[in-house]
């Protein structure tokens, strides 16, 4: 199926790789600032839920160096939301730069601008504050009581579902009536998960510099995901003119989605447009833990009605997310926890999905890899294995007879979109039954799978789960690209595309070397600049190599149709009887010209122009990569430990454009996926403060902490894809929970269903099980 | 108060104040290679080779540095094993930011075994966090550079 | 936050050179020792550092009986890879040392810096275990096991830790076991058993918990328990159980003090079983 490419499908060196590993000053904060830099210090509430009766930044103004100070008395007074998302955006305003109250341990209250970092950190302590502290909602079921705190009860908030009542956002999406669906089930499973808070934990926190140019232009170099949503977003906020800004994110160091948000640009800016002078903020860890974005918390019960014969029949999943104190992103994640799994088993014909999100005085959910489905598909896949426990079917055997296939599509695709109805469409690639198989082989499945053995306290088990996600979001993402040709027979790629570690400036770049047959290093990319680069929504929602890709791909298409019309000129033919590859423009008789020689002629010589395109694309539909995961893994039984003993991911996302980088991808997803199931987690006091703020406390996987692991890539061809492609950044993150959990009851007979699965918990759960079933001792093979 | 260090093998001075970290002073100095990912020594984006092994520059104070070697990525040319070329090879390089200090602590590791297994190279690493790669291929690189060094030499 | 508070760094030359800045300091002065927590947060009365490097020994001696001799600014790494440390005690500091943060932090934590912080330490069960002994400075020396350092009246007082002597343990085998989530992690509790054989007959021993996160606690009955016996599976148990019941847990938000009561039966008994295993006994 997959065509023959020449660069496509290599393993090619990351364009911006050696000024990485060689430690150029490429990221935010290496770039070197002038002496009269502001730096800036922010000083966070220290209470869950309060209302600010008064400021007093005297004291703090009279330390020397300081030069501003910024709080809700001298700040625009505009509800907005930091959600980096396309306009208008699907999340409520309900945020203000500088509020009269706080909201979560870790909210805005001032901000200082002073000549040193450590003058303002100082200046910052010197506010004084008083607050008046009003009762915190520290739970879901907090927010959502009789009588509850309310939470935003500003009379100036947009499109917040129910103020009154603490809810952020609401979705139903429903095809069939599941009522009828369950009541004609002969087998019906019923689960409920609860997932706990996390943070992404990019190693290069937020930064942000910002200054004047010589024409006055207000420039923000940020570690952003989002460049023209900064622009957009920042200059609604301040008044300023969209032609007036120009966001540049540099090399940045990791986003995971914590950077689809605009964070800290807004106060960068504003001190900028005030003092005249460059700013400069860089989060500490502790303020990217206490006061970023994270992953939210849910409880999701997930139904499924199945007949004897073990065809799935109904399907309902409701779920309650904690949006935190502000409800960005909260609508559409909520959305995703239905939209991204239900249409995986598309043969139920009754389906419905209904969720809240919740405000609660905790940190601010946000965009995180997986975006809602990660959360889901713990409640689903392990639901998928009691189902198949029940109906006496191999849990693997299940899942190849219901899951969707290429051809297929599902009525949730239409009735659920992102915060609003969705796109109808067909699947038009899918290799999941060969994941599954490949990974089934590869773990082996069919030898372990419910043989669970003993290696001293250690028992063994294997679990899997198979996933979907999408690549960007239909009808609503857009990307350009523009391609212009130079002397020599190279091109400039420009793309409004966003690398943040992922590589797609490289694989941007061999998909325009693809199509115009040269090597890669003939294309010089230029990425995410607002003033020098095209439009493009950012990289979200697994977008950018389906999207941004397609529009290099329309824009390579159109310039060497450009190239091909002045080689037949040269070559006084017709351009259909002109081929081009490796840098020739071939005629029939063995005739060449070059692509330099196409360029020298039409810069300089005849009919001049600049060969030169951009193209645009708006995807119609989201085509999903699919995963299968699998996992042998050791619980101990005397202490709870869960030990992965070998995990292995085959995963169909199309053509791989650099196997390398798609690989990479998946395996870091995975090892992400794999601290959130077993002990990422940030742990509140009793008033609502984040206790886990550094990465002694907030612990990520470190390399002694990996399993083995393979990832196997089943190449697809999605005719809609560039090349065939699909996106794969998201969908690795998914597979760990609820693989492991299946695993974990394959060797215990004990059931999770709360993350993360530390030791205790486990332990817990396994003391629980043995209680209640005092004279069942599991079978074990010695 | 004045320190005198080797630094990157040129005997340097620096004026530091007394409670400035090592960190601090070689960002300062512009050796940008040299991150800031986290300041409390858990995150390992900051590592140098001080006298030779890898260390966080956070957790120590500039003034410790005095009558010392110390060593950043910028500095290690010819004793770098190969290990930049390896980590870009196999695709470890992801975002970058903790590379550099990766690349340093495995050249420390290699100067003192020459062929270590996958196990000792993690253990080596076990203080170098990386969010974006889940490790695997930056594992695969430094026993790449191996097995290109054990070729240069029976080759 | 800041250190610009922070006015003053000496290095001085010689013990009595240091002792003076400590016994002439008050509130205002730290000891750096190796990496330090004091560059993530000084408190703000702190202005003035006094850095021991120039004044204290990195040497790690060992006499013609097997004693070994740990100067206080000697690194864990240094430690890690000693060639005598290796095989002492069965390995058992070797062993341990690799699970003491990671290698960016052993490379310059000291010994010395890391005992006399005193904090969920991996290594602190073990030196008891084994016996170790602290050599501090007041103006003089004096000597005390590892135990008796730990005394507020000793370790809260102004003082310099100068050395560590590990006494040669000819007939131990001993083990070290630890519980947490990832590998560069605090312990959420800890336990190190040394047993010394006479044949197979116990002629002493030493089982010592850490991370309950109290202070390392000597399970004294436990080792009662063991001791003058063969180590067989059944004193093993008895033993896991007596530590369990005498040893005080406490519960925080990585573990609860049930949890962590469970974790010391059962890593009591891994040790000892490890060590009959290892040992030939039983």
């Amino acid at each position: 199926m997959a065509e023959k490419f020449a660069v496509v499908g290599q393993s090619e060196i990351r364009v911006d790789g050696r000024a990485l590993v060689g430690g150029q000053p490429v990221f935010v904060d290496d770039a070197a600032t002038d002496a009269k830099t502001l730096h800036l210090a922010l000083l966070w509430s220290p209470h869950a839920h309060a209302r600010i009766r008064s400021i007093d930044t005297t004291a703090a103004a009279d330390v020397p160096g300081v030069e501003l100070i910024l709080d809700h008395r001298n700040t625009p007074d505009k509800r907005y939301t930091t959600a980096g998302q396309g306009y208008p955006e699907p999340s409520p305003y309900d945020a203000r730069m500088f509020d009269t109250k706080v909201r979560f341990v870790g909210d805005r209250v001032a901000c200082v601008a002073a000549d040193t970092v450590a003058v303002a950190q100082q200046a910052a302590e010197l506010i004084e504050v008083e607050y008046e502290i009003l009762d915190a909602v520290l739970t879901i079921d907090a927010a959502i009581a009789e009588g509850a705190p309310v939470i935003h009860d500003e009379t100036d908030a947009l499109d917040v579902w129910n103020q009154d009542r603490n809810v952020a956002a609401h979705m139903v999406g429903a095809a069939g009536d599941v009522a009828q669906g369950f009541a004609e089930s002969d087998v019906v499973v019923e689960v409920t998960t609860e997932t706990q808070y996390a943070q992404h934990a990019p190693l290069e926190p937020h930064a942000v510099y910002s200054y004047f140019d010589a024409n006055g232009r207000l420039v923000i170099v940020s570690s952003t995901q989002v460049p023209f949503h900064v622009r957009r977003i920042v200059g609604r906020l301040l008044d300023l003119p969209v032609h007036s800004i120009r966001v540049i994110k540099p090399r940045i160091g990791g986003g995971f989605g914590v950077k689809q948000e605009v964070l800290i640009e807004d106060l960068a800016a504003l001190v900028t447009v005030r003092t005249g002078r460059p700013a400069k903020l860089i989060y500490s860890r502790e303020e990217e833990f206490i006061s970023s974005r994270t992953r939210h918390p849910m409880r999701i019960t997930t139904k499924l009605g199945a007949k004897a014969d073990g065809t799935l029949h109904a399907i309902e999943t409701t779920a309650l997310s904690n949006t935190g104190a502000y409800g960005t992103h909260g609508l559409t994640v909520l959305s995703n926890v239905g939209s991204k799994t239900l249409p995986l088993y598309n043969k139920a014909p009754h389906v419905r999905f209904f969720g809240d999100a919740v405000y609660t005085n905790l940190p601010v959910g946000g965009a995180y890899r997986g975006y809602g489905a990660t959360q889901s598909y713990f409640a689903l896949e392990t639901a998928v294995d009691r189902l198949a426990a029940e109906l006496g079917i191999d849990a693997m055997e299940w899942r190849l007879r219901n899951h969707i296939r290429e051809g297929e599509t599902s009525p949730i695709f239409k009735a659920l979109g992102e915060g609003r109805e969705g796109v109808d469409q067909i699947i038009t690639s899918c290799a999941l039954e060969e994941c599954i198989k490949r990974g089934a082989e590869r773990i082996g499945w069919a030898d372990k799978r419910g043989k669970r053995h003993r290696d001293g306290d250690w028992i063994h088990g294997v679990g899997m789960s198979i996933h979907m996600q999408g690549s960007g979001i239909p009808l609503v993402d857009m990307a350009a690209a523009t391609l212009k040709m130079n002397d020599d027979g190279s091109f400039n790629l420009l793309v409004g595309a966003t690398d943040l570690g992922t590589g797609s400036d490289t694989i941007l770049g061999q998909i325009a070397a693809e199509v115009l047959g040269v090597p890669l290093d003939h294309i010089v990319v230029t990425s995410s600049d607002t003033d020098l680069t095209p439009f493009d929504t950012g990289a979200y929602a697994s977008s950018t190599t389906y999207v941004s890709g397609m529009a290099v791909q329309l824009a390579a298409q159109d310039v060497m149709a450009q190239i091909l019309e002045v080689a037949g000129a040269i070559l006084n033919t017709p351009t259909d009887e002109l081929t081009a590859e490796g840098g020739l423009i071939t005629r029939a008789d063995g005739e060449t010209v070059t692509l330099s020689e196409v360029a020298l002629r039409s810069l300089y010589a005849a009919d001049q122009r600049q060969i030169a395109a951009t193209r645009s694309f708006v995807p119609e539909v989201s085509p999903p990569p699919f995963m299968a995961s699998f996992a042998e893994i050791a619980v101990d039984e005397r202490t709870g430990q869960i030990r992965i003993v070998d995990y292995v991911v085959a995963v169909d996302c199309g053509t791989a454009i650099n196997p390398n980088l798609a690989e990479g991808q998946v395996e870091g997803a995975l090892v992400n996926g794999i601290g959130y199931a077993l002990y990422e987690e940030i742990i509140f006091d009793d008033k609502g403060k984040p206790l886990t703020d550094d990465f002694a406390r907030y612990k990520i996987p470190g390399v002694l902490d990996i399993p083995p692991i393979e990832v196997i890539l089943v190449e697809s061809y999605d005719p809609t894809g560039p090349m065939g492609a699909k996106s794969i950044s998201e969908i690795g993150i998914n597979g760990p929970i609820p693989t492991i959990a299946n695993a974990v009851h394959d060797a215990t007979g004990v059931w999770l269903t709360k993350t993360p699965f530390s030791a205790e918990r486990v332990w817990r759960a396994l003391r629980e099980y043995q209680d209640r079933q005092p004279s069942v001792t599991p079978p074990v093979r010695p | 108060m004045n320190i005198e260090l080797t630094l990157n093998r040129d005997l340097t001075t620096v004026d530091v104040a007394p409670g400035e970290t090592l960190l601090e002073m070689l960002r300062r100095l512009g050796f940008t290679s040299v991150k800031d990912g986290c300041a409390h020594g858990d995150c390992g984006t900051c590592a140098v080779l001080i006298d030779g092994r890898a260390a966080t520059a956070c957790l120590l104070f500039a003034a410790q540095a005095d009558g010392r070697e110390i060593t950043t990525i910028e500095g290690l040319v010819d004793d770098g094993f190969g290990l930049a070329e390896a980590m870009l090879d196999v695709g470890a390089v992801q975002c970058g930011f903790c590379i550099p200090a990766m690349i340093l602590t495995a050249a420390d590791l290699l100067r003192r075994e020459s062929a270590p297994t996958r196990a000792e190279i993690a253990t080596y690493l076990a203080g170098n966090l990386c969010r974006c790669t889940g490790y695997v291929k930056q594992l695969d690189a430094v026993e790449l550079a191996i097995a290109r060094a054990e070729e240069v030499t029976s080759g | 936050m800041s250190r610009t508070q922070i006015a003053e760094y000496a290095r001085p030359e010689s013990l009595n050179e240091a002792w003076g800045f400590v016994a002439a300091a008050g509130p205002s002065m730290r000891l750096v020792a190796g990496g330090s927590d004091l560059t993530i947060a000084s408190p703000p009365e702190v202005t003035r550092l006094v850095d021991l490097s120039g004044a204290l020994s990195n040497e790690i001696r060992v006499t013609a009986d097997g004693e070994i001799n740990i100067g206080a600014m000697a690194t864990l790494s240094a430690i890690a890879e000693h060639r005598t440390i290796a095989s002492h005690a069965s390995g058992v500091v070797a062993a341990m040392m690799t699970d003491v943060g990671s290698p960016l932090l052993r490379n310059t934590a000291t010994i010395g810096g890391h005992l006399a912080r005193g904090k969920l330490s991996d290594i602190i069960p073990v030196f008891i275990a084994l016996d170790a002994e602290a050599t501090t400075y007041t103006g003089e020396l004096h000597t005390m096991t590892l135990a008796e350092y730990y005394d507020d009246a000793v370790n809260k007082q102004p003082h310099i830790l100068t050395n560590i002597r590990l006494p040669p343990l000819p007939h131990a085998t001993a083990a070290f076991l630890r519980l947490s989530r990832t590998a560069f992690d605090f312990p959420i509790i800890n336990a190190c058993c040394r047993v010394d054989f006479d044949g197979d007959l116990v002629t002493d021993a030493r089982i010592v918990l850490g991370a309950t996160p109290l202070r390392s606690q000597r399970a004294s009955a436990a080792e009662a328990v063991v001791t003058a016996a063969d180590l067989t599976p059944d004193g093993i148990a008895a033993a896991a159980e007596a530590a369990r019941a005498e040893i005080t847990t406490k519960g925080g938000w990585t573990a609860s003090a049930e949890y962590r009561t469970h974790l010391v039966a059962v890593l009591v008994e891994r040790c000892l079983r490890q060590i009959a295993g290892d040992g030939g006994a039983a």
